[in-house]
């Protein structure tokens, strides 16, 4: 029962944290309500769970080559929990997948389990690489869109509708792209525990996989519902007022590089086409969504970005893996 | 939500620019007819007019509503309201000119006549122009910024009349101070119709560059 309630804790503050970087655009650039985005955010971040989430999540089996026992899950979990608090109040958008593989890495070493020290290498470089691509995407999504509008000569009404109406569609999409993502980071260390057995007082619980993301991606949507309304109002302001078209250009980006890192029909044909081999891991949506806000603010030549926020949330991208690391490899020292 | 108020709205838009122009079109033959003493066809003119301003104002306050209760255009709807509410003073203006030919009937003499013509030409020319970057402000912006460039130089036109206006009517010794300064007041509101006209201009290129 500990094991649930780790998972809902985390789910909760994920929802809080990532749950705004779907619709977060749409509702900073005050294109869609927060109440209509939210239901779309919880249907389709079920669908995306159950239908992805298990391709990412397999990340978290391979890293470790000898997996612990499930009962000192909670010693990689309980880092990634107060680290996360800690940023959330600092309003700093951490990356729970990120932190909880660094945890893992802190837990692996203080316990002397072996670990895939390649794999972790990949990841690095993917997590670094894919910011970098969101930067470049969002710049060529709304260059592109921009065309697209010039071309067809709407008027301001029609843009705005057409807009409107593919800021709900691209954020249905994003959802099941992020459900995937998303519920591979929280749930996805349980993973190998699939069809597990919880006995709760007289009864037991049967934790199939389907189960397990189905109230993984419920949850999340529990915490974007409580916690996320403010943050998604503020998405962007923080760093660059955000414009409908960027808004778009953004959502669309996420779309991608998320999809392209959860859907294994989609990295199978990639991997056909590149030079590298891609994997289905979990991304930080939060990290996509800055740099993105920051490829779109390249278009005014960075006149717009408030420059001490963004300084605070690049350095957190180091400081938030390090001190997860730090705190997991603490746990372990002192035998938490 | 997701309702398509577009159709709704640019239509809305149209008929209250329509309504400018048919506006400033009226103001021309309420002058030719006050020239010519038809005083009835003046009065009737005037309350065409008063008709059609509140008309402008019923549009204008419609449309508002819809774009802020439907939060539509959100990056862009301070420049559309305040291009509305800056454009609606320009029928509120020529209503208040109508009304005070209608009332104070001012002595123009006949050969202000055709100098009063040409103002009023100028003007119109001023708020044919205006609407026209007005529209085009939905649809492209860079001629709205040249229509509203075109409004500043007739303007100065309109400027020019209205100076040598003012000096054949202070140098005729015939009328009486009471009569030089009651004329110079019709040039005046008048000219001021071209002046708001190039104030709404000045906004909508800095709405246009801006975005």
């Amino acid at each position: 029962m500990f094991e649930i309630l780790l998972i809902v804790i985390l789910a909760i503050i994920v929802g809080a944290n990532d749950g705004a970087n779907v619709f977060g655009s749409a509702i900073g650039s005050k294109m869609l309500k927060f109440k209509y985005a939210i239901i779309f955010f919880f249907i389709f971040i079920i669908l995306g769970a159950i239908i992805n989430a298990k391709y990412p999540s397999a990340v978290y089996s391979k890293l470790l080559i000898e997996y612990p026992n499930i009962k000192d899950i909670f010693k990689i979990l309980l880092p990634v929990i107060i680290i996360t608090i800690i940023s959330l109040k600092f309003q700093i958008p951490s990356s729970i997948s990120q932190s909880l593989i660094f945890s893992i890495f802190g837990f692996a070493i203080v316990n002397n389990v072996n670990f895939d020290l390649d794999l972790l290498k990949k990841l690095i470089y993917f997590w670094i690489a894919t910011p970098i691509l969101a930067f470049l995407l969002s710049i060529l999504f709304c260059y592109l869109i921009n065309v697209i509008i010039n071309f067809f000569k709407l008027n301001l009404f029609q843009i705005d509708y057409q807009i409107r109406i593919s800021l709900v569609l691209f954020g249905c999409l994003a959802a099941f792209a992020l459900g995937s993502n998303l519920t591979a980071s929280i749930v996805g260390i349980y993973s190998p525990y699939l069809d597990l057995n919880i006995k709760f007082l007289d009864l037991l619980f049967i934790i199939s996989e389907e189960k397990l993301y189905f109230f993984g991606s419920l949850f999340i949507g529990i915490g974007a519902l409580l916690f996320s309304e403010k943050i998604a109002q503020s998405v962007g302001s923080q760093i660059s007022k955000i414009k409908p078209v960027a808004a778009l250009s953004i959502l669309i980006t996420q779309i991608i590089i998320l999809i392209c890192f959860s859907s294994q029909m989609v990295i199978n044909l990639l991997n056909s086409i590149l030079p590298f081999n891609m994997l289905a891991m979990p991304l930080s949506a939060s990290h996509i969504t800055f740099a993105s806000i920051i490829g779109i603010a390249s278009f005014n030549k960075f006149r717009e970005v408030k420059r001490t926020h963004t300084i605070k949330i690049i350095l957190s991208w180091f400081l938030i893996p390090i001190s997860v690391f730090f705190t997991s490899y603490l746990f372990g020292i002192i035998k938490i | 939500m997701l309702k398509n108020h577009q159709k709704e709205l640019i239509e809305s838009i149209n008929i209250f620019l329509d309504n400018i122009l048919k506006i400033n079109i009226l103001f021309k033959t309420l002058l030719e007819n006050y020239f010519q003493k038809k005083f009835q066809e003046v009065n009737k003119i005037t309350n065409e007019i008063s008709d059609l301003e509140s008309e402008c104002d019923k549009i204008r306050r419609n449309v508002e509503r819809k774009i802020y209760q439907e939060t539509l255009i959100p990056d862009l709807r301070g420049d559309v309201l305040g291009m509305l509410e800056n454009l609606d003073k320009i029928p509120g203006q020529i209503q208040a000119n109508a009304h005070s030919f209608n009332t104070e009937k001012p002595n123009v003499s006949v050969e202000l006549n055709s100098n009063f013509l040409k103002l009023c030409d100028f003007a119109s020319e001023c708020i044919s122009l205006l609407i026209e970057g007005s529209r085009s402000f939905f649809v492209d912006k860079k001629i709205t910024i040249e229509k509203c460039l075109q409004v500043s130089k007739v303007e100065s036109k309109a400027d020019k009349i209205s100076t040598d206006l003012k000096n054949i009517i202070f140098s005729n010794k015939e009328n009486g101070l009471a009569t030089k300064v009651h004329l110079r007041y019709f040039v005046e509101i008048m000219d001021e119709v071209a002046n708001l006209s190039e104030d709404v201009a000045d906004r909508l290129i800095i709405s246009s560059s801006k975005n």
